[in-house]
């Protein structure tokens, strides 16, 4: 095995801007080498968890941004509530689906956990195409398995409704139906 | 270019370089931590490893830090990641010794393929003959070579999926792959091409 990757390749590997020569080569390393994968791996775990968050302000920018927003804010009339907005950011626990997962034989419910204060949980089953199954919406943590071919590869995923244009998404989950 | 917290720190003369310290410590202390707790699971532990840390790249007026250069085209907060990482790490090791091989958790490609086509589960266990295992060793022979026929970006895709068992969102994000749809799809297209590959070299099931 060659030599372990350098600060740099691997810096520039989770930034995605390695040059097209480099990334074979860094490719073919990270296959065989344990060791560095483990370490992109946990690093690029970090910079996710870090890219959202916002740098430090001075006390002085802070307070120039604080002043924009009362000034704005007295300024703007409000406007009305747009139709669609992203889902907030929130702390509130994703729902984790419990089954079906990976080859399911027999299974005849999709069943996940329950998540605080969800008054609706929202069901899509795909197909490994990306392709919308099938659509469903219920109260439970629990839904009928819809009608799907035998043998074939599906994903599913649950979206729980927490207020009024809020939710939270769980994985994608494999599944291969078996009658 | 350098952040400017990291210009200051490097040009500040003795009567500034405390504060501009400061400042560079209050800029990427998060960042910092979370590399400490990348390394160390304990609180404690990842607390010290910070204190550790943030020794090691003041020492001798910042020596690390000026190692960095914006003219290879990585950012400073990944390259720092890798640099705050990696002194963890060796510290870790210093105190403990390298860890040993972890136990492989490869989940054979092979059962992805057609469990008919790995190695360990084609031969009868019961039936220990030297015609079973010559099988079982050109089964393992032949998906090792079609694998090292793939290209490296497909081998590390399967590596990720396979032997680190990571998730499709997470391999997504390592390998710029927009969602996991895109990683199944892909998966989907490499298993296929391995597939296609073994059957070209004659094997196709159990039966030889």
């Amino acid at each position: 095995m060659t030599e372990h990757l350098t600060v740099d390749e691997v810096a520039l590997h989770l930034e995605g801007r390695l040059p097209g020569a480099d990334q074979s080569r860094v490719d073919r390393h990270l296959t065989e080498c344990a060791e560095c994968r483990a370490e992109l791996v946990a690093l690029s775990r970090v910079l996710r968890r870090n890219r959202g968050r916002r740098r430090w302000l001075t006390p002085a920018a802070a307070l120039a941004v604080a002043a924009a927003a009362v000034l704005l804010f007295i300024i703007i009339p409000s406007t009305p509530e747009p139709s669609y907005r992203e889902p907030a950011v929130s702390t509130t626990p994703a729902p984790v689906a419990i089954t079906p997962r990976g080859p399911s034989r027999g299974v005849t419910r999709l069943v996940w956990t329950r998540v605080p204060h969800a008054d609706r949980y929202r069901l899509t089953v795909f197909d490994s195409s990306g392709t919308v199954v099938s659509e469903s919406q219920t109260t439970d943590t629990s839904a009928a398995m819809p009608v799907l071919h035998s043998g074939t590869r599906y994903f599913w995923q649950v979206e729980a409704e927490t207020g009024f244009h809020r939710s939270i998404k769980s994985d994608v989950i494999e599944f291969v139906f078996l009658k | 270019m350098l952040p400017h917290e990291l210009t200051a720190l490097l040009s500040a003369d003795a009567s500034t370089r405390d504060a501009a310290w400061q400042n560079f410590v209050a800029a990427y202390s998060r960042l910092l931590l979370d590399t400490a707790r990348s390394v160390h699971s304990d609180y404690d532990a990842a607390m010290d490893a910070y204190s550790y840390l943030l020794e090691q790249l003041a020492q001798k007026e910042f020596r690390r830090l000026r190692a960095y250069n914006p003219d290879t085209g990585s950012r400073f907060a990944a390259w720092l990641v890798v640099v705050a990482r990696r002194i963890c790490v060796d510290r870790l090791r210093e105190k403990y010794g390298r860890a040993g091989e972890p136990q492989s958790l490869r989940r054979r490609l092979a059962d992805l393929l057609g469990s008919e086509l790995d190695p360990d589960t084609t031969a009868d266990p019961s039936l220990k003959n030297p015609e079973s295992e010559l099988r079982k060793r050109q089964l393992a022979d032949a998906l090792a070579t079609a694998f090292s026929r793939l290209a490296p970006s497909d081998q590390l895709l399967l590596t990720l999926r396979f032997e680190d068992e990571l998730s499709a969102r997470e391999i997504g994000q390592i390998l710029r792959l927009p969602t996991p749809f895109h990683v199944y799809r892909r998966l989907n297209a490499v298993l296929a091409d391995l597939k296609t590959a073994l059957e070209r070299g004659g094997i196709y099931g159990v039966e030889p």
